[in-house]
């Protein structure tokens, strides 16, 4: 004699397909429904999806914008810059990938170095005689110190960081802000008051410098940077160390570009 | 004598080297735009830019390999960004696409410049009208980056080959007759680039769709949304990915018409008005085969389906415009739905409400006489079992 429990089991896969085979149906029959009887639910999501409306928060549009490039670019950005980094300087969690924004002289170039050298370099103020720190290339895929790197013209598979120097040359990449510290003060912002979020914020940044590293404390001969040490090659060591733009930024107010190269009339037409 | 011979061979060599220069510098540039203000010194760092003022993400960078293969790549920077005289860039103005170019127009040899286009844009319904007819919320209206991008040459494919392999052998007989071959690659480029439609019908759709499906910017115009086409069998074609399927441009744009001339039903010229829709339809001397026997009963019927408009006339309740200023939509509704088309409306209403008790009834009945059926089924089967 077969017990209930055996009986039970060998009932359970009809039992099974029965109730999948339900629950299909059911759901096919809503669905069936929903397009006939409420098809502008259906035009509603397309219109949400292309256009986001003014009645949304602030914040609603910056939130559903995907990727850090608008899809037509006009000039035809490439890849590298949609690259997600996994290993960011903290610093960036905050201030974002471009955050220059006061100096109209050299906001957009100084941005322009945060692809290829970390945050610490310019906002820590090393000391040239301290023989315990120096830079190295620091992989942007592992995080981890190398002097294996590839690129050129603001494109490396890796960055620059400030790094301590240990016993037996061994080096470890100095971070000014610690990443725990910030990750702790950003999981608790929303409790601090407002003078708190203060104090907490001097306190982050107590290792960053007044006086940030500038222009031409590194394009010249023997600057900040040592960079035949950090494997330029000696062209374009020349290059770096006598820009153009360090000459322009030092020494104009505003640089007009001479009209010589001005080919022609460039006028709309009338 | 061997100082004068080195003398007279001197200048020679001198030509010589000037020439090897250019020509290197001529073949060397195939793949880079021509940076005569070296521009790129400072924009080819790919982390170039900042946040504007509206808070815009702006990206300085400019890829120049990418760039000189695009439809602009033989343009100066200054080609477009007119005036720009100063660093840091404080003087900028926005890009007017109807500046010449500097590139000369090879049929013309004048100075090129998109102002025919803009010209034809500005009459058009998507114009911004003219100082005795502005159109309201200018704002509104797409300019031309708004639907044009700087789109990249691609090696052409045919039906003799694809890519590059067709390229190098079309481009290897160009070069018999045409021996500046970065004139030549040029020229094919564009040539082979204007023979293909450089969007499918479901990139037209979605771009016609990011303005005419906003029902706040519609209302502000007197328009109801395109949702009227995407109730339509054209629709349910480009949707499926049928080869063939007409977007808005086949009927608003077809052959011999442009995009940037698109003009209201009312306008004589326009492919949509009654008297060209024969035509339209037939789609007669392009490419695609639309309705080559289309009659005048056949074009003169009704493409998009009813919409706002037809149901405000039907005096219908309109769902979801309590917060838009529907008196300009009512205005047009007027004039353009016929008592008759609100008529035939209500029938279609009708219609599709008798359908909607016919489907519902249906499936409802077989719920229930499956139900019925799974409980007299399990009744019967106590019994016995």
């Amino acid at each position: 004699m077969m017990s209930k429990v055996g009986k039970a089991m060998k009932k359970f896969p009809a039992f099974l397909f029965k109730f999948v085979t339900i629950v299909l149906f059911c759901i096919f029959g809503l669905w069936l429904l929903k397009l006939v009887y409420f098809p502008e639910l259906e035009l509603k999501k397309s219109v949400a999806a292309v256009q986001p409306s003014e009645k949304e928060d602030l914040f609603g549009h910056i939130l559903k914008r995907k990727g850090p490039v608008p899809q037509s670019h006009f000039h035809l950005v490439d890849e590298y810059v949609a690259q997600p980094e996994p290993y960011p300087p903290v610093c960036m969690t905050c201030h974002g990938t471009y955050p220059h924004s006061k100096g109209e002289k050299v906001r957009s170039l100084l941005n322009a170095h945060t692809g290829f050298v970390a945050c610490s370099v310019c906002h820590t103020r090393m000391d040239p005689g301290d023989e315990g720190m120096d830079f190295a290339w620091v992989d942007r895929k592992s995080g981890m110190i190398t002097t294996q790197f590839q690129g050129g013209y603001g494109k490396y598979s890796a960055k620059i960081y400030p790094v301590t120097l240990g016993a037996g040359g061994s080096k470890e990449i100095f971070r000014p802000v610690d990443e725990k510290d910030a990750q702790k003060f950003i999981d608790l912002k929303a409790k601090f008051t407002p003078d708190q979020i203060a104090e907490a914020k001097i306190k982050l940044h107590s290792h960053i410098t007044e006086k940030p590293v500038f222009c031409n404390d590194c394009h010249k001969k023997e600057g900040y940077f040592d960079f035949a040490k950090l494997g330029f090659p000696l062209q374009r060591i020349d290059h770096l160390n006598s820009t153009e733009v360090v000459g322009l930024i030092a020494k104009y107010e505003k640089f007009y570009f001479p009209s010589a190269i001005d080919f022609g009339l460039e006028k709309p037409l009338e | 004598m061997r100082f004068k011979s080195l003398m007279l061979i001197k200048p020679y060599c001198l030509a010589a080297i000037l020439v090897i220069l250019y020509v290197g510098n001529a073949f060397s540039q195939s793949d880079a735009i021509p940076d005569t203000e070296n521009c790129l010194l400072c924009h080819r760092y790919p982390s170039m830019g900042r946040f504007d003022k509206k808070g815009i993400k702006r990206i300085f960078y400019i890829n120049d390999k990418k760039f000189a293969n695009s439809v602009h790549g033989n343009l100066r920077c200054k080609s477009c960004h007119v005036g720009l005289d100063e660093i840091p860039h404080t003087d900028i103005k926005k890009v007017d696409c109807s500046t010449k170019c500097h590139v000369k127009e090879p049929s013309t040899n004048k100075e090129f410049s998109h102002i025919n286009m803009i010209e034809k844009y500005q009459a058009s319904v998507h114009g911004k009208g003219n100082k005795a007819k502005p159109i309201s919320f200018p704002e509104d209206l797409p300019t031309c980056k708004d639907c044009h991008n700087n789109s990249m040459y691609i090696p052409f494919s045919g039906m003799w080959g694809k890519s590059e392999a067709l390229s190098n052998e079309t481009l290897g007989r160009c070069f018999g007759c045409h021996p500046e071959k970065q004139w030549a690659k040029k020229f094919y480029s564009h040539f082979t680039q204007r023979m293909r439609r450089r969007r499918s019908p479901v990139e037209i759709i979605v771009l016609c769709t990011r303005c005419h499906e906003d029902s706040e910017k519609m209302a502000r115009h007197g328009l109801e949304t395109v949702d009227t086409y995407k109730d339509t069998f054209h629709w349910a074609q480009v949707k499926f990915g049928v080869e063939n399927a007409p977007d808005c441009i086949s009927c608003h744009a077809p052959v011999g018409y442009t995009t940037h001339d698109i003009r209201p039903r009312t306008d004589a010229i326009s492919p949509i008005n009654p008297a060209n829709r024969v035509k339209t339809c037939s789609n007669q001397g392009g490419l695609q085969t639309c309705h080559p026997g289309a009659t005048a009963g056949f074009a003169g019927g009704r493409v998009h389906a009813y919409g706002v408009k037809a149901q405000m006339v039907a005096g219908k309740e309109i769902a979801d415009t309590e917060n838009l200023d529907m008196s300009l939509v009512r205005k047009r509704a007027e004039s353009d739905i016929s008592a008759q088309e609100a008529f035939y409306y209500t029938i279609l209403e009708y219609i599709r409400l008798f359908y909607k008790v016919l489907i519902g009834g249906t499936i409802g009945f077989m719920c229930l006489h499956q139900f019925l059926a799974y409980r007299s089924g399990r009744r019967k089967h106590g019994k016995t079992g």
